[in-house]
C-alpha cells in the first residue's frame, strides 16, 4: 500500500510539532523516520495511526484519503515503544485481540491465525504466559505479532529496539528487516538511531524540529547529505567540519581551509559563486600519514581504541579533527601526525543556510 | 565415587533469629501500634463489652450492671428489627450501587473530556461531598420542601409530575439521592486516577487493534481497575452501614415509625438521640455491635465474590 503525506502538520497550542511534511512511500517499502529526541517522529506516526487529528494537510493510502479514519478503519497495525501489551491478557489473548474484535472472523481461525503470527516471531512456546513473564525481547516479539496478525496493509513502529540491550537490539534489528521483506508490507519505522535507520531502511526520512531535512536511501544520505544538519546526523563518529574558502588555481576551483588546499572534482563544484563554504569530511575519509606527507599537519590530542579500529583525536592549529585509523596506528598523545584528506569525499555547504553547495 | 543419590543437600534448618524479639522494630512500630490500639480495636472493645451492660442515663456511670446478652435479646423480640434490617439492607444496596455506578461513569466521562472541562465537571461532583453535611442536607430539605415551594417540584413540573412534599411522600427517594450524590464523588476520585494511571499507550493500542470507545472501556479500562473498584465497593458498603448523618438531617428515620430507620440510625437514637430523655447506651452499643457484624459479613462475601486473592497476586496496572 502506497502512503502519501502532504504538507502534514500538526500543532499542539502554538507549538508547531510537525510542519508542511511531504513524504511518499512506496507499496512495500521499509522507511524510517529519523530525528532527534522531540522532532516530531512520533507525532507523525500518530497522525498516520489516525491517533492525532492534523491540523492540516492530508494523507493518503494508496489513492483513498484516510485522516477522517477512526484507526481501526485504517488497516494498520503498530508496534509502540512502550509494547503496551495488555497486563491482564495471556500472549494469545493480546495476539488474538486485533481479531477478537471483528466479528466476522470465528474462535477456530483465530486460534490458528495467533498461532501463525506466533510462529513467526517464534514466540509459540510462550502463549499461556501474561506479559509481566516476559522478558523485553519476548514482549517485543508479542508486540510484533499482535500488530501483524490482523494482515494490516501498514506497519508502524515507533522506536521499537530502544527498550532492548545493545545485544538483542542488533538482533532483532536483522529479524525485524527480513521479516518486512518477507510479507512485503509497507512499514514506517520510528528512530532516532542512525545506525538503525541506516541499517534496516529502504528510504530514510530525516526530520529536525518538525520538518523533513532529507528523503532519501541509506547510501545516498551518507555520500552526499543535503545539507550540514544530515552531514551531521548521519555517520559515527560525526563529520569533521571547518570553514573553508573557494578560489580559482589554474583554470579549476580549490579549497582552502586550515592550511589544506585540495582542488575540487566536477562532482563537487559548486553551483554559483560561492567564495565561502563549510568544508566537511567523515572521519573515516581522513588518514593519518607521516608528518611530511599529509595535507596538513596536527597533533595527537587523544586516542581511542574501538577494537576493528581507532578514533584518533588530532589537534589541527584551532580545530579538533576526527579521524579513524586502522588498529596497527600506534600513536600516542601528543605525537605530530600528518593527515592526508581524501579529496573527492569533501562535502561544501553554504556557511549561513547550510545547504549543500554541489 | 559417589553417586548423584547420595548427595543430600544441606536441609534449611528454621531460623529462630526471624521469631526473636526485635527491640528496634517495635521501638519504630510502637506509637502506630499505640495509635492503633486507642482508637481502633479499643473503641470496639469496649462497645461490644459495654453491650453487655445496662448502662444508660438512668443509671449513671456508677450504678450499672452486667446483665449478660439480654440487649440482644431485647432487640430481637422488638417488632422493628425485620423492617429496620430490611431497610438497612435496601439503603446500602441501592445508594452503594448508585456511588459506585455513578462515580464510575463520571470518572469515565471525565476522563474522555478535554482536560479543563474534564477537571470542571469533576469539581462539580465534588461540590456535595466539601460542603459542610448540615449545608449540603438543608439543601436537599429546601430542594425537596412541600409545595408551593422547593426546587425540585419545579425541575419535575416539565415533565407533567405533580408538586408534592416529597420528604413525606419519597422519602426513600430523598434518602438515597442525598446519599448517592454525595457517597459518588469517592468512587469517582479513586477510579479517575486509577484510570489516568493506565498508560495512554495501552488505549492507543486498542485503537489500533480496532476497539471502539466503547470496547476500549469494557475490554482494556474496566479488567485494569478491577481492584480500585473493588476497594471502593467494600469501603463504601463499610461506610454506608454505618453512616445515618443525612437520613438524620432529612427524613430521620420517618416519616411515621421508622419508614427510613436504618440500623445505625437506630443505634444512634436509641443510645444518643431518645425521645424519652434516657440514651440507653449499652443497647445502642449492642446494635452497633450487630452492625459491625454485618459489615464484616458483607465485606467477606464481596472479597469472596471478587476472588480478592487472586486480584492482590496478579500485578495490577504496569507498564511494559
Ligand atoms: N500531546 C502533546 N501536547 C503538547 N505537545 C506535544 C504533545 N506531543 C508532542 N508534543 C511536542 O511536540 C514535539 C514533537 O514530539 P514527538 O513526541 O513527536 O517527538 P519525537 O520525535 O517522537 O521525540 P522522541 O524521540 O523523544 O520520542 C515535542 O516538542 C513535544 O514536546
Ligand atoms: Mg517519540
Amino acid at each position: 500500500m502506497r502512503v502519501v503525506l502532504e504538507q502534514l502538520t500538526k500543532k499542539f497550542g502554538d507549538v508547531a510539532a510537525v510542519r508542511e511534511l511531504d513524504l511518499e512511500m512506496r507499496s512495500g517499502e521499509f522507511v524510517a523516520l529519523l530525528g532527534p529526541s522531540g522532532c516530531g517522529k512520533t507525532t507523525t506516526l500518530l497522525m498516520v495511526a489516525g491517533i492525532y487529528r492534523p491540523t492540516s494537510g492530508a494523507i493518503l493510502f494508496g489513492d483513498r484519503r484516510v485522516d477522517h479514519l477512526h484507526p481501526k478503519d485504517r488497516g494498520i497495525g503498530m508496534v509502540f515503544q512502550s509494547y503496551a501489551l495488555y497486563p491482564h491478557m495471556t500472549v494469545a489473548e493480546n495476539i488474538g485481540f486485533p481479531l477478537e474484535l471483528r466479528r466476522a472472523i470465528g474462535k477456530p481461525e483465530r486460534d490458528q491465525r495467533v498461532r501463525e503470527a506466533a510462529g513467526r516471531v517464534e514466540i509459540d512456546d510462550l502463549l499461556d504466559r501474561r506479559p509481566s513473564q516476559l522478558s523485553g525481547g519476548q514482549q517485543q516479539r508479542v508486540a510484533l505479532a499482535r500488530a501483524l496478525v490482523k494482515r494490516p496493509d501498514i506497519l508502524l513502529l515507533d522506536e521499537p529496539l530502544s527498550n532492548l540491550d545493545a545485544r538483542l537490539r542488533h538482533d532483532m534489528r536483522g529479524e525485524i528487516k527480513r521479516l518486512q521483506k518477507e510479507i512485503g508490507i509497507t512499514s514506517i519505522f520510528v528512530t532516532h538511531d542512525q545506525l538503525e535507520a541506516l541499517t534496516m531502511a529502504d528510504r530514510v526520512a530525516v526530520m529536525r524540529n518538525g520538518r523533513l531535512q532529507a528523503y532519501a536511501t541509506p547510501d545516498e544520505l551518507y555520500a552526499r547529505p543535503r545539507n550540514r544538519f544530515v552531514a551531521e546526523f548521519i555517520g559515527t563518529p560525526p563529520m569533521n567540519f571547518f570553514p573553508a574558502e573557494l578560489g580559482s588555481r589554474n583554470g579549476s576551483v580549490v579549497a582552502r581551509a586550515e592550511g589544506i588546499e585540495v582542488e575540487l572534482t566536477r562532482a563537487q563544484l559548486p553551483r554559483g559563486e560561492a567564495r565561502q563554504a563549510t568544508m566537511g569530511v567523515r572521519p573515516e575519509h581522513l588518514s593519518i600519514v607521516s608528518p611530511a606527507d599529509g595535507n596538513v599537519t596536527g597533533e595527537v590530542y587523544v586516542v581511542e581504541p574501538m577494537g576493528r579500529e581507532q578514533i584518533v583525536d588530532v589537534q589541527v592549529g584551532e580545530r579538533r579533527l576526527r579521524v579513524i585509523a586502522p588498529p596497527g596506528f600506534t600513536g600516542r598523545i601528543g605525537d605530530r601526525v600528518g593527515l592526508r584528506v581524501a579529496a573527492e569525499r569533501l562535502h561544501f555547504f553554504d556557511p549561513t543556510s547550510g545547504e549543500r553547495l554541489s | 565415587m559417589a553417586r548423584i543419590e547420595e548427595i543430600t543437600l544441606p536441609r534449611e534448618r528454621p531460623t529462630p533469629a526471624r521469631w526473636r524479639f526485635n527491640a528496634t522494630a517495635l521501638l519504630f512500630m510502637g506509637p502506630a501500634m499505640v495509635l492503633v490500639l486507642v482508637f481502633f480495636i479499643a473503641p470496639v472493645i469496649i462497645t461490644f463489652a459495654m453491650s453487655f451492660t445496662d448502662l444508660a442515663t438512668s443509671t449513671g456511670l456508677s450504678n450499672w450492671q452486667w446483665i449478660g446478652p439480654e440487649n440482644y435479646a431485647r432487640i430481637f423480640r422488638s417488632q422493628f428489627w425485620l423492617p429496620i434490617l430490611g431497610n438497612t439492607l435496601v439503603y446500602v444496596a441501592v445508594v452503594l450501587a448508585f456511588n459506585v455506578i455513578v462515580g464510575l461513569g463520571v470518572a469515565l466521562l471525565s476522563v474522555h473530556m478535554e482536560p479543563k472541562a474534564g477537571g470542571v465537571f469533576r469539581a462539580l461532583w465534588l461540590l456535595p461531598r466539601i460542603s459542610p453535611s448540615v449545608v449540603y442536607a438543608l439543601m436537599w430539605t429546601w430542594a425537596a420542601a412541600s409545595p408551593p415551594f422547593g426546587m425540585l417540584n419545579y425541575v419535575v413540573a416539565p415533565f407533567g409530575l405533580e408538586p408534592r412534599y416529597w420528604i413525606q411522600s419519597d422519602p426513600w427517594l430523598i434518602v438515597i439521592f442525598i446519599n448517592g450524590f454525595v457517597g459518588a464523588s469517592f468512587g469517582m476520585l479513586i477510579l479517575t486516577s486509577a484510570i489516568k494511571a493506565i498508560p495512554e499507550d495501552l488505549f492507543r493500542a486498542a485503537q489500533v487493534d480496532g476497539a471502539s470507545a466503547l470496547q476500549v472501556i469494557r475490554r482494556i479500562t474496566l479488567p485494569l481497575i478491577k481492584w480500585p473498584i473493588l476497594f471502593v465497593l467494600v469501603y463504601q458498603t463499610m461506610s454506608l452501614f454505618a453512616s445515618y448523618e443525612y437520613i438524620y438531617l432529612t427524613t430521620n428515620g420517618g416519616p411515621g415509625l421508622f419508614a427510613t430507620e436504618t440500623w445505625s440510625l437506630w443505634a444512634f437514637h436509641s443510645a444518643l438521640s431518645n425521645y424519652y430523655g434516657n440514651l440507653e447506651f449499652a443497647y445502642g452499643a449492642a446494635l452497633a455491635a450487630i452492625l459491625v457484624i454485618m459489615g464484616l459479613g458483607i465485606s467477606m462475601v464481596l472479597l469472596r465474590v471478587f476472588r480478592f486473592g487472586q486480584l492482590v497476586a496478579e500485578p495490577r496496572v504496569e507498564v511494559e
